[in-house]
């Protein structure tokens, strides 16, 4: 990938891997931080990478960053803010935009990662696979489960799954 | 597609909710509902749900992903600015006075310390900005038609015509016009689209969108205005001073401050090293 490459990359990308990573933890900085990183390690790999691969390259390199900050942020005992989610179980949300983004805090993280690449990506079940290291199936299993949780958290918000 | 078993019906489901499946699996998914009909409910009560996609959200600091090409460096502007500035204007002043001091043998020491090669403009090949190699082709121009008079002799008429010629164009330079430079700006816009960007910079130039080649961030290329100021030719001439390396002795701690004002990129010539270094005192 040459260097103007990568930098149709960052203006074509930055946004998609942004969302998906800010979705996933819910933490601004913590997102921003992992953008930053994985573009850096793009561009470190930016000789050995494919344009064509790039996108799936770079939401693969984000998600194992984000996999790692969970994990930290678990160690370090850190939660989410519950206020928020709190109010959407007393069925206080104010619009549906704001109940999906609620269903889907709650969803497990590989169901939240999977359904994330599938509808904002846009991205075939293979891909999927290649991104977070599942076979084609296990990707249409994770993602049944996430579509019919969120059925599940919307029509009950009480619903815990 | 695998054989159906409890492992992957959901896979199968997921399928056959989006239409994926043809005759002959349609046949085999039927065959295991009627065989374990607690799936076929699960099948019955599923109502895919989709996401929206939510481009609303972005991420802002995009452009300081981005890796400018080599000889085009990010530098802060609220850090560096001040000292650019001081280099631009004694660069400026070192251009707009040369032709004098080659012209007037009385100054002739002056002018010799100004060509030492401390301080010496490099040739035209060597710089990156298409503005400044305008200036160097002038002065080269000029250069050449410099009358080189012998001591107790009087001008030929042929070498009064040039030296006339010469001052008119040193006059010419010396009023560089707003709409000139409009035009080379946007000539230079037009060939480097992928380094021009409009900006605008609080606090600089009176806060009015100005463009420049090279300048980032993107903000409002619709409203900005390449209303140029006879002062941009100052940061041209910056510009063209700063070299190529600097980036690499900068500190890090200079280079992180990314929050700290506009970035702007700058494509430097490798010449003007010194200049630079001595107004950084490195």
């Amino acid at each position: 990938m040459t260097r103007e490459e990568y930098n149709r990359c960052v203006r074509q990308y930055a946004d998609n891997v942004y969302r998906f990573v800010l979705k996933n933890i819910r933490h601004e900085a913590d997102a921003e931080d992992i953008v930053q990183n994985s573009f850096e390690i793009l561009w470190k790999k930016h000789e050995e990478v494919n344009f064509e691969k790039a996108k799936s390259y770079l939401f693969m390199v984000a998600r194992n960053n984000m996999i790692d900050q969970i994990r930290k942020r678990k160690r370090a005992g850190i939660t989410d803010d519950e206020s928020k989610a709190d109010r959407m179980v007393k069925n206080e949300y104010t619009g549906a935009a704001e109940a999906l983004d609620y269903a889907l805090k709650l969803l497990p993280e590989k169901q939240r990662e999977v359904i994330l690449l599938r509808d904002y990506e846009g991205y075939s079940y293979q891909e999927i696979g290649e991104i977070t290291g599942l076979s084609e199936s296990q990707v249409k299993v994770y993602i049944f489960r996430a579509r019919r949780a969120l059925q599940k958290i919307l029509v009950n918000p009480e619903n815990v799954l | 597609m695998n054989k159906i078993n409890k492992n992957n019906i959901e896979a199968w489901l997921l399928d056959y909710s989006e239409g994926q499946l043809n005759e002959k699996e349609l046949v085999l998914l039927e065959t295991f509902l009627e065989e374990n009909p607690e799936y076929r409910q699960l099948l019955n009560d599923f109502e895919p749900l989709y996401l929206p996609a939510e481009e609303h959200i972005v991420f802002a600091k995009k452009e300081a992903l981005l890796k400018p090409s080599p000889g085009t460096r990010i530098l802060h502007f609220s850090v560096v600015f001040p000292r650019l500035l001081a280099a631009a204007a004694v660069l400026a002043a070192i251009v707009l006075l040369w032709p004098q001091f080659r012209n007037n043998k009385a100054s002739s020491e002056i002018g010799a310390s100004l060509t030492s090669p401390e301080i010496h403009l490099p040739a035209t090949p060597h710089i990156a900005n298409e503005h400044t190699t305008i200036h160097s082709e002038e002065k080269n121009k000029k250069e050449e038609n410099t009358v080189t008079r012998e001591p107790g002799r009087l001008a030929s008429r042929e070498q009064i015509q040039q030296r006339k010629e010469s001052e008119k164009e040193n006059e010419r330079e010396a009023t560089f016009s707003a709409e000139r430079l409009q035009k080379e700006m946007s000539t230079s816009i037009a060939q480097n689209p992928g380094y021009n960007r409009y900006s605008e910079i609080p606090g600089w130039y009176g806060s009015k969108p100005v463009a420049m080649k090279n300048v980032l961030p993107l903000q409002n290329k619709e409203t900005a205005s390449p209303n140029l100021m006879q002062s941009l030719l100052r940061s041209e001439m910056a510009r063209a001073l700063i070299p190529e390396s600097l980036e690499e002795n900068l500190p890090q701690s200079e280079i992180d401050k990314k929050e700290s004002g506009p970035v702007i990129y700058l494509k430097v010539p490798p010449a003007g090293k010194k200049i630079i270094d001595k107004f950084l005192n490195r």
